[in-house]
């Protein structure tokens, strides 16, 4: 294992390097652009105003990033249990799938901006209503995917486990659960960016803690530089957790098809 | 009343719906015995039902009509006892167990008292596979995953045996070390075995008998003992005998390949029935 985690980190320089040296270009034209056509910084900033304002006022962005990241990996964490519980239950019956897949396709298809106000009303300032934006944006892609990640047994393996009257429990542990993990993983690569999004759409509703916070107070104040630098905390949090979700990926389905020749 | 002690199904028949609405029937009124011990091979045609028998004598498919006892009781009971091992014409390996765990894999659901994995060493061995141990399926080639499968069948304490095509997927060359590495196997535990295939020269060294079956719907037009020395090697496939055998064979195929070919070929194949 300790091998495995050495290769696929020695590989990492042939994937960060070329999209380093390509943002790093894409600044400097930035730079220039600003400068040389005198862009006023309230409607774009220069790219090193951006960076002074982020790095003068660190400790700041870190808290408020913190605080974002934490509810959106509380909400991740609460909205794919939710799901994948779900998902457990209706893979046991056609007639529960047929009744409850409604509802979670009600709720998915509710845009998330228009509850968030009202789960303020109900929950109050806190954490809590952040919380849950980001679960509710981040239940559909892993319910779906865990649903069909669950019913992906091949008919000789399910008939495999039939013939030796294993029960319906030990089959959804030994073969339908680990066998959905490639499901859950693709449902995983969407759903964790947007559960960042969930939570940043609920601060932009009420509180002063966040990074969503932080771009409301700075965009009525135009203060450009501030904006920008938020929005930069909130990639490089999205960058963050997409490597983790891959990397987790990676040491749960070495033995997929997916994973082969890296 | 006497309980048989191998398999004994009676009077099966089998229909599906077929896309226009209409039922096809499948399989028409087969009756099989297989004694305790016994290796019986089923041949026939493609879609000529071998498969649906198969899933019937280990339980997983119910007959419309007909039934079929495994010991004097039913399959529920078999299946319950896991007195039932299957081989598939795929490995249905589970891709995130090792070899290991895989071939354990039966030990390890609807647990019995008196089951021991000593089982599971000997048969990995015995497929040539305890190098391998710790592989995952991903990095075996076809010939290997397959002989997990029966390694997998062959690690824990059923007494029968139904395999369905298990090397249909396999190379000729493969294919063929196989077949004696299954004899082998089988040899030295004693199972009883129904084994589906159509390919003529594999029944013959493999079997006791050769069940022959028609096009659909599936009848069974032939048993034809095979009376060749065991234990069976290659040299066996050159001897006169095997030719006999192997024409005799192709005869009844060829004999319940049409229902014209049937009524015409009827002298020929006479229905040989064993000692």
């Amino acid at each position: 294992m300790i091998r495995e985690t050495m290769k696929t980190l020695k590989g990492l320089p042939a994937y960060v390097l070329p999209p380093g040296v390509a943002l790093l270009i894409a600044g400097i034209v930035w730079e220039a652009w600003v400068r040389i056509g005198d862009v006023a910084e309230y409607i774009v900033p220069a790219p090193t105003a951006i960076a002074s304002d982020l790095f003068g006022d660190i400790g700041q962005f870190a808290l408020h990033g913190a605080v974002t990241l934490g509810e959106a990996a509380a909400g991740f964490a609460l909205g794919a249990t939710v799901a994948i519980v779900g998902a457990v239950v209706m893979s046991q019956s056609r007639t529960l799938e047929r009744s409850l897949l409604p509802l979670a396709v009600l709720v998915k298809v509710t845009p998330i901006v228009a509850v968030a106000p009202l789960f303020v009303i109900w929950f109050g300032f806190g954490s809590f209503p952040k919380i849950l934006v980001a679960s509710l944006i981040t239940f559909f892609p892993v319910l779906v995917n865990a649903l069909a990640g669950l019913r992906s047994a091949s008919p000789e393996a399910l008939d495999l486990f039939r013939s030796m009257d294993a029960s319906n429990t030990e089959i959804l542990w030994k073969l339908r659960a680990p066998g959905s993990l490639p499901y859950l993983f693709a449902a995983f690569r969407i759903s964790v960016p947007l559960s960042v999004i969930g939570a940043v759409v609920g601060e932009w509703f009420t509180g002063d803690r966040g990074l969503g916070s932080v771009i409301i107070v700075a965009h009525n104040n135009l203060d450009m530089p501030r904006l920008f630098a938020a929005v930069a905390v909130l990639a490089v949090i999205g960058i963050t957790l997409t490597g983790l979700t891959w990397y987790a990926e990676k040491r749960a389905l070495f033995w997929h098809e997916s994973e082969r020749g890296f | 009343m006497k309980t048989p002690p191998g398999i004994t199904g009676s009077h099966l028949s089998r229909s599906f719906g077929a896309a226009d609405g209409r039922d096809l029937l499948a399989l028409d009124d087969v009756s099989l015995t297989v004694e305790l011990g016994e290796f019986v091979a089923i041949i026939g045609p493609s879609g000529c039902g071998k498969t649906t028998l198969l899933k019937m004598l280990g339980g997983l498919l119910a007959p419309d009509h007909g039934s079929v006892l495994i010991g004097g009781s039913s399959t529920e009971m078999a299946r319950r006892h896991k007195s039932i091992g299957y081989v598939f014409q795929e490995p249905a390996l589970l891709p995130w167990r090792t070899v290991r765990e895989n071939i354990r894999l039966p030990l390890e659901v609807n647990i019995r008292p008196n089951e021991s994995a000593s089982g599971v060493e000997k048969a990995m061995s015995a497929v040539g596979l305890e190098d391998f141990a710790a592989y995952y399926p991903h990095q075996l080639s076809g010939g290997m995953k397959q002989r997990v499968a029966l390694a997998r069948a062959f690690a824990f304490g059923s007494t029968l045996l139904l395999m369905d095509e298990p090397f249909g997927s396999l190379d000729e060359i493969t294919r063929e070390a196989m077949r004696y590495e299954l004899l082998a196997l089988w040899e030295s535990t004693g199972k009883t075995v129904v084994f589906v295939t159509h390919s003529v020269p594999e029944a013959i060294v493999l079997a006791d008998r050769v069940v022959v079956m028609s096009e659909r719907p599936g009848r069974v037009v032939a048993e034809i003992p095979i009376d060749l020395p065991r234990p069976r090697d290659e040299e066996l496939e050159r001897s006169p005998r095997f030719l006999e055998l192997t024409s005799q064979v192709r005869r009844a195929l060829s004999a319940g390949a049409s229902p014209a070919k049937r009524e015409a070929g009827a002298s020929p194949v006479t229905r040989e029935l064993g000692p």
